[in-house]
């Protein structure tokens, strides 16, 4: 250290506290904060539609909303429901929606004009699944009559009434491999594969559990269903043998989702194929699947009902039954696709910036700008650069430690809230003899921050060595005072509760390894 | 004999620049050295003074930016003269090197100025008188001017034995270095056992004449023909700094409250008095103005010295002519109230004339009586302030103190500039021949030179940094000084929680580190101690690629006490360390010592709570960035022996076992295993405690030193093979070194002669009271298989020494051998100049090797050169072969324990060892390697 320099306060810096983060954990934190929405009722199905730019149909209630995904705003409602809809979905080249609903009806919308186009009427009661084929012209659908319907959409005719459920038939998916093959999940604890060129179901699997949703892996040979509160993972063509068993969650799971991005054009490994699950103890959990280990899993404010992710891998939206409708996008990714939208639509309401060459600008001798030309242009190769000796930044308790304002010093670190910076700047001031005249002389105002800090991190293993001491002496000093100022006697209180709180914790950990000391000894024993 | 082989102060006195400069001359105990300002390398040492160096001035000056030489000749260019202690007054080639002349002064002189050297006009004017600061005994014959005393050297050569012409001395003076010749006037000599002068901390020679009472004189000499020519300008409690102003007009010192200053021309004094202790003075390069600072940290600055009694002369010699008085008085009177005008400090008369009722102070703040027109005060310093100058051109004051900021105040208008942060407390600030470059003495032993222009410190010349004050509360204490073992250097603690990592053959810093990165900061009231964070604890790997260290902070009012332990990997690019792994808290009380494995990368910590730990490096499993050690230190093992307070460990040499003292049982482990392999007590009593262990190099044995309460302490010598002692003496052990190259050993013992209560002889102090005394010791050498000592030395102040084994220089060839080299508490570096032979000391081995079978012992151990003949004075070979003889014989006979020995120490005194020797046990052959 050369003289005259000051030094900087040396933050202490601690080993990070979780466990090494994984990949799929930063790629799941790359979502950022969700844009919340409030529905009517419970969100009962979410679909993407799976050509760009991915537009996703919410089911709520007695309406159908079509959402923008690059906006995350309701693009289109589509309200031509008497009764309770569900299960809106796209045709697979998102142009048309299907729903069905509390009627029993069935029914095909034109996103664009929310026209109803077709009305298939057969199912006796509510339909809970309705799904178009890959072929975009055959519809299947389910219902609370235990019959799955296979649906002519451009004759608005009924093909087939595949019947073989006994109770109520909830959810539905079409093999990725073959178009004619349906697997469909009802409340009789069933699974149950369909042919419709046969018109018959071929396998029928037991989840042993009410089937909330089920779902494909892309490449059709395996399927995964969800019931109660575990997965089961069937391998079809092995003749429909159970694979695993996943048991995850609390509670019901009821919505599962496979994220198979084509793509592989996203940064941290958002190619891979992910399994997410969503129950009723406010969970989504995303599987690795290859050993169906949780990789991330995030709270939700409320039972999760339904949820679905955009085919690019991008959005992530989640329906609750409190009718909240949570979407969240990666962060990189919502700045690529945004801004080809935007500047399409600058130049369609003819604002976009013409191409326009700026002139030179002659520059006058006398002006502002004359003095500074030349600054920002950078030295010709070979020059000799001298750097410009620039005092160091200083951090605000820096700059009162250096002036040896001590109390604003320690204020400024309280300000900053970062308890390592808080920690250090406290042991600097010891090192100097001046934390007591730093914690002297406050007023309420001015003792708040400092309790509170003190309310949240006394206790901390990292730093209770310095700031039950601490504690201790703020106690002596403003014990006299209590009782004049209401807000400090409740945090003293606060600190009391936390005090006594880790005591508690302290007494069990004893009890603990009290218990724990006669194991290990006569394990050690026994091993020599 | 020991030597000074470097180290020493190089800021008790203020540093002098040359002319040109381009050199910087440094008084450093006895010797004046040389060097470069641009490169801050030493050029050379001017050896010669038989006492510490006090004084430096240089002749030659510099005009309208061309060096002028001061005389007639070319040669004296470089010139420079020089005071001491010893009473001498010495002329100088600092260039060459050599020593020009000698000239008596016969008292031991404290400062020196010769106004006007440093300037043509000046020189012309009042010749080389000199002007001295002397200590005067009291009951001494009234200084009288003498006749010439000068004696011309022969031959202008620095290292030339003086011719005796003084008392009668032992003969081992003759082989004194640079002798001085002429010491017809008996000034009192004084000296340690290595023939080093005594020089007290505070400048005061050690005192043995009648009554002792000592004061100072200031007195004006005449350097041309050697002769005092005023023996009396004035008399003061104690000799303090001269002060002269740039062009030679004014000399001043001071004494208690007062500043006195007289005038060159014709020694006329003017007193100028304060309410407070003085500390020190400058002079305006032109004008008659004294700048004073004061213990309470003002400056005070008195304008127009001397001119009322100028005016008053003036009036006598015109006191015909009444019309030319009243002019002037007008003069003065105008004058005067210019000088008001333009005293824009804070004037110290106004707030205090009305308490003082006008009485005591007159015009302007100026007591009433002195002879000064104003008086103006600045007042910024918090404590004492510590050093003052004013610059060449006048426009500016410089002052520091224990702040360690450097202050730049304008004299017209009191307006500072500050340099904070100079890293310690500053003692003497010296302007040199450049005007914005400033020399500035730190407390930390460096010079610092500041240019004022850009307010930076452009060079350091830097000496081993002062031992760092030991925090009173804590049981923390400094490590002792350390060996890096890659390139050989010092590792010392210094203050401020720095390592300083010395070259002891260059002389010089080769690098510093901070383990605990914190500013300085100055005590919040003076003389208080902010020790903040000691360095406790130090280790190298055997390769030196991991230091090791723990450092300790003093807690305030119970808060925030913490230990950190701290390994720091050496980067290849920068030979730097880097701070690898920081552990907070390793044990839960005091750690009591901290070593490495000899070849393995495993540190050991050892500490009071009864824990020892194992420390391993291992894959950094939080790294969060490739920034990052990708290898980082972590735990292995904890172990314990029944919870006993664990005080010491060592490795063995060959890092197989590693021993642990346990209360007084000595444990040792399996290194690898992490097994205990077996406990043995090495033959102490209950209440003694195992304090320090180490491993003898390339052999078998342990050394140990215990102590307790109420027991005595020992000193042990444990044989791992028969697993027993192998001899033990009861010595209270101040340090212990190891040699890592032979299974030699040395240990500080103090004197045990020495009461406390006995005051030393001669060494009656005023105000002395609570300085540690310093208390002499030996310095034995074993080898660990022997307990005959191999040499020891007497050393005068033994405490707080330390004792280190260098490893050769790196040029010398033939020798292989360790150096011992002994740092004292002021951290001076000396060398025993006898080496242990490796040849006597094999000797030594075959007799261990069968100690019932010596019928005729050997000539066991080195003498070195002039140890045959009589008893040396100053160095205390324990030259008693016939004592060897005799406690061989007792050990051999009476049944295996002697308790008494007779050891003569050199001063034909019986110097007491009482210790015992064990038979080797039969159960020997125990193999552990």
């Amino acid at each position: 250290m050369e003289a005259g320099d000051f030094q900087k306060l040396a933050v202490k810096q601690y080993p990070p506290r979780s466990i090494r983060e994984t990949a799929e954990g930063k790629f799941w934190k790359s979502f950022g904060s969700p844009v919340l929405t409030q529905h009517v009722g419970p969100v009962s199905t979410i679909d993407f539609s799976p050509a760009a730019p991915y537009d996703f149909a919410v089911t709520s209630s007695t309406r159908v909303i079509l959402y923008d995904s690059a906006l995350r705003k309701p693009k289109k409602t589509i309200t031509r429901f008497r009764d309770i809809a569900y299960s809106g979905t796209f045709r697979p080249d998102g142009q048309l929606v299907v729903a069905g609903g509390e009627t029993g009806i069935v029914q095909v919308f034109d996103p664009g004009s929310r026209a109803v186009l077709r009305q298939m009427k057969g199912h006796s009661r509510a339909v809970h699944f309705a799904r178009y084929a890959p072929d975009k012209t055959h519809i299947a659908s389910g219902g609370d009559d235990a019959t799955v319907r296979y649906w002519d959409s451009p004759a608005q005719a009924q093909l087939l009434c595949l019947e073989g459920h006994t109770d109520y038939v909830r959810c539905g998916a079409v093999s990725p491999a073959n178009g004619d093959m349906w697997a469909t999940g009802s409340y009789d604890h069933t699974l149950r594969l369909w042919d419709v060129r046969a018109g018959a179901s071929v396998l029928r699997l037991d989840h042993g559990q009410p089937i909330e949703a089920l779902a494909f892996f892309p490449s059709g040979g395996l399927l995964v269903s969800a019931g109660g509160n575990y997965l089961n993972v069937w391998d079809i063509l092995a003749g429909g043998r159970l694979l695993r068993r996943v048991s995850n969650h609390q509670k019901t799971i009821t919505s599962v989702a496979l994220a198979t991005p084509r793509g592989a054009t996203f940064a941290g490994g958002a190619a891979a194929p992910r399994l997410l699950s969503g129950s009723l103890d406010g969970h989504v959990k995303v599987y690795d699947i290859n050993d169906f280990k949780v990789t991330h899993a995030s709270r939700y404010p409320a039972p999760v009902l339904s949820l679905g992710v955009s085919p690019n891998c991008t959005t992530l939206a989640v329906g609750m039954t409190s009718g909240l409708l949570s979407i969240r996008t990666q962060e990189g990714s919502r700045r690529a696709t945004a801004a080809p939208v935007g500047r399409g639509g600058r130049g369609m309401l003819g604002l976009r910036p013409k191409a326009r060459k700026r002139q030179r600008q002659q520059l006058q001798p006398g002006t502002y700008r004359y003095f500074l030309r030349g600054q920002a242009e950078d030295a010709p190769a070979g020059a000799l650069v001298l750097p410009r000796d620039r005092a160091p930044r200083l951090a605000a308790h820096d700059k009162l430690l250096r002036r040896f304002q001590y109390r604003e010093a320690l204020d400024a670190a309280l300000h900053g809230g970062r308890p390592e910076v808080v920690v250090s700047v406290m042991e600097d001031l010891v090192a100097r003899h001046g934390l007591c005249s730093a914690l002297a002389g406050r007023d309420a105002a001015a003792l708040q921050p400092l309790l509170a800090f003190l309310v949240r991190y006394a206790v901390h293993p990292r730093y209770a060595r310095l700031l039950l001491r601490v504690a201790h002496k703020v106690l002596d000093l403003y014990a006299p005072t209590l009782g004049r100022a209401p807000q400090v006697d409740t945090q003293m209180e606060l600190l009391r509760e936390r005090v006594l709180v880790e005591v508690r914790l302290q007494q069990s950990l004893h009890a603990l390894q009290g218990l724990l000391q006669p194991i290990i000894a006569a394990s050690i024993s026994a091993g020599t | 004999m020991a030597m000074a082989t470097g180290g020493g102060r190089l800021v008790s006195h203020p540093p002098v620049p040359s002319p040109d400069g381009k050199r910087c001359l440094i008084c450093s105990g006895t010797t004046i050295r040389v060097h470069s300002v641009a490169t801050g390398e030493q050029l050379l040492i001017l050896q010669g003074h038989s006492a510490a160096v006090t004084a430096i001035v240089i002749e030659g000056f510099k005009l309208g930016g061309n060096l002028v030489e001061g005389g007639q000749g070319a040669g004296e260019l470089s010139q420079a003269w020089s005071a001491s202690l010893d009473g001498t007054i010495r002329q100088w080639d600092y260039v060459r090197g050599s020593m020009l002349r000698t000239v008596t002064v016969g008292y031991p002189i404290k400062s020196m100025v010769v106004p006007g050297l440093g300037d043509r006009r000046g020189l012309a004017a009042y010749g080389r008188n000199a002007y001295l600061s002397v200590w005067w005994k009291h009951g001494q014959e009234p200084p009288q001017a003498r006749g010439p005393s000068v004696k011309l050297q022969k031959k202008p050569k620095v290292k030339k034995k003086g011719k005796k012409t003084g008392a009668p001395e032992s003969k081992d003076d003759s082989n004194r270095e640079g002798m001085g010749d002429g010491s017809h006037i008996s000034v009192p000599e004084h000296r340690d056992a290595e023939g080093n002068p005594v020089e007290p901390e505070d400048g005061k020679p050690v005192v043995s004449g009648s009554d002792g009472r000592r004061s100072g004189r200031v007195l004006q000499f005449d350097l041309a023909k050697g002769e005092i020519v005023l023996p009396f300008l004035a008399r003061t409690n104690e000799p303090h700094h001269l002060v002269d102003s740039l062009r030679g007009g004014l000399v001043g010192t001071y004494d208690q409250h007062t500043v006195l200053v007289w005038r060159t021309a014709d020694n006329k004094e003017v007193r100028l008095h304060h309410t407070k202790p003085i500390r020190n003075i400058a002079f305006h390069p032109s004008e008659t103005m004294v700048a004073a600072g004061d213990a309470s940290g003002r400056i005070l600055a008195w304008y127009d010295v001397g001119a009322l009694r100028d005016a008053s002369d003036q009036d006598q010699a015109a006191s015909t002519s009444a019309p030319d008085k009243a002019l002037h008085r007008r003069i003065l009177r105008e004058g005067r109230a210019g000088f008001e005008g333009r005293t824009s400090g804070q004037l110290i008369g106004s707030p205090r004339a009305g308490g003082a009722g006008n009485t005591r102070f007159g015009k302007g703040g100026v007591r009433l009586g002195d002879d000064a027109s104003a008086l103006s005060t600045w007042h910024w310093h918090a404590n004492a302030v510590g050093a003052l100058v004013f610059s060449e051109d006048g426009a500016y004051v410089l002052s520091g103190g224990e702040e360690a900021v450097l202050v730049l105040w304008q004299v017209e208008t009191g307006v500072k500039q500050f340099l904070p942060r100079m890293g310690a407390p500053i003692r003497y600030i010296a302007g040199m021949p450049d005007p914005t470059l400033f020399a500035v003495s730190c407390q930390d032993n460096a010079i610092r030179f500041v240019n004022t222009a850009s307010m930076k410190v452009v060079q350091t010349i830097q000496g081993i940094k002062p031992a760092p004050a030991t925090p009173k509360k804590t049981p923390f204490v400094s490590f002792s000084p350390i060996v890096e073992p890659a390139e050989g250097r010092l590792v010392l603690p210094s203050p401020n929680a720095t390592l300083q990592v010395y070259d002891v053959f260059r002389d010089r810093q080769a690098a510093e580190l901070q383990v605990a990165p914190r500013n300085f900061t100055a005590p919040p009231k003076q003389g208080q101690e902010l020790p903040a964070v000691v360095v406790s604890h130090a280790t190298f790997s055997a390769d030196a690629s991991v230091l090791v260290t723990i450092d300790a902070m003093e807690p305030e009012e119970n808060i925030g006490s913490g230990l950190c332990l701290k390994f720091w990997e050496k980067e290849a690019s920068t030979s730097g360390y880097r701070l690898n792994t920081r552990v907070d808290e390793p044990h839960t009380a005091a750690v009591t010592s901290l070593v490495f494995h000899p070849s393995a990368r495993m540190a050991v910590t050892t500490s009071l709570d009864g824990d020892f730990k194992v420390w391993v490096p291992g894959p950094n499993s939080s790294a969060r960035s490739a920034a990052e050690p990708s290898v980082s230190w972590r735990c292995r093992s904890v172990g314990s022996y029944r919870s006993e307070p664990l005080r010491c460990a060592a490795f063995t040499w060959d890092g197989s076992l590693l021993a642990v003292g346990a209360g007084e049982t000595l444990t040792l482990w399996n290194t690898v295993s992490g097994g205990l392999m077996c406990a043995l007590p090495p033959g102490l009593s209950p209440d003694q405690s195992i304090i320090r262990v180490e491993s003898a190099h390339g052999s078998h044995f342990l050394v140990l030193t215990a102590r307790g309460k109420g027991a005595r302490p020992m000193l042990v010598a444990w044989n791992l093979l028969t697993m027993s002692v192998w001899w033990a003496y009861h010595l209270q052990v101040k340090e212990l070194a190891m040699d890592p190259r032979s299974s030699r050993f040395a240990v500080l013992i103090l004197d045990p002669e020495e009461r406390p209560k006995a005051a030393p002889v001669g060494r009656k102090k005023a105000g002395g009271k609570g300085r540690p005394r310093e208390r002499a010791g030996y310095v034995v050498a074993f080898e660990a298989h022997s307990p005959t000592p191999l040499v020891a030395w007497r050393l005068q102040k033994a405490g707080g020494a330390s004792l280190v084994f260098l490893p050769p220089a790196p040029g010398s060839g033939k020798s292989r051998d360790s150096q011992l080299l002994i740092a004292t508490r002021d951290r001076e570096l000396r060398q025993p100049r006898v080496r242990l032979d490796t040849k006597q000391s094999m000797g030594s081995c075959r007799q261990q090797n069968s100690p019932h079978k010596v019928e005729k012992p050997q000539r066991a151990w080195a003498c070195g050169p002039g140890a045959s003949s009589s008893v040396d004075r100053r160095t205390c070979y324990l030259r008693s072969q016939e004592s060897c003889q005799h406690l061989w014989r007792r050990c051999c006979s009476k049944d295996k324990i002697f308790d008494r020995s007779l050891f003569p120490d050199c001063f034909g005194r019986v110097f007491v060892i009482t210790g015992y020797f064990l038979e080797p046990s039969s159960r020997a052959q125990q193999t552990f390697f």
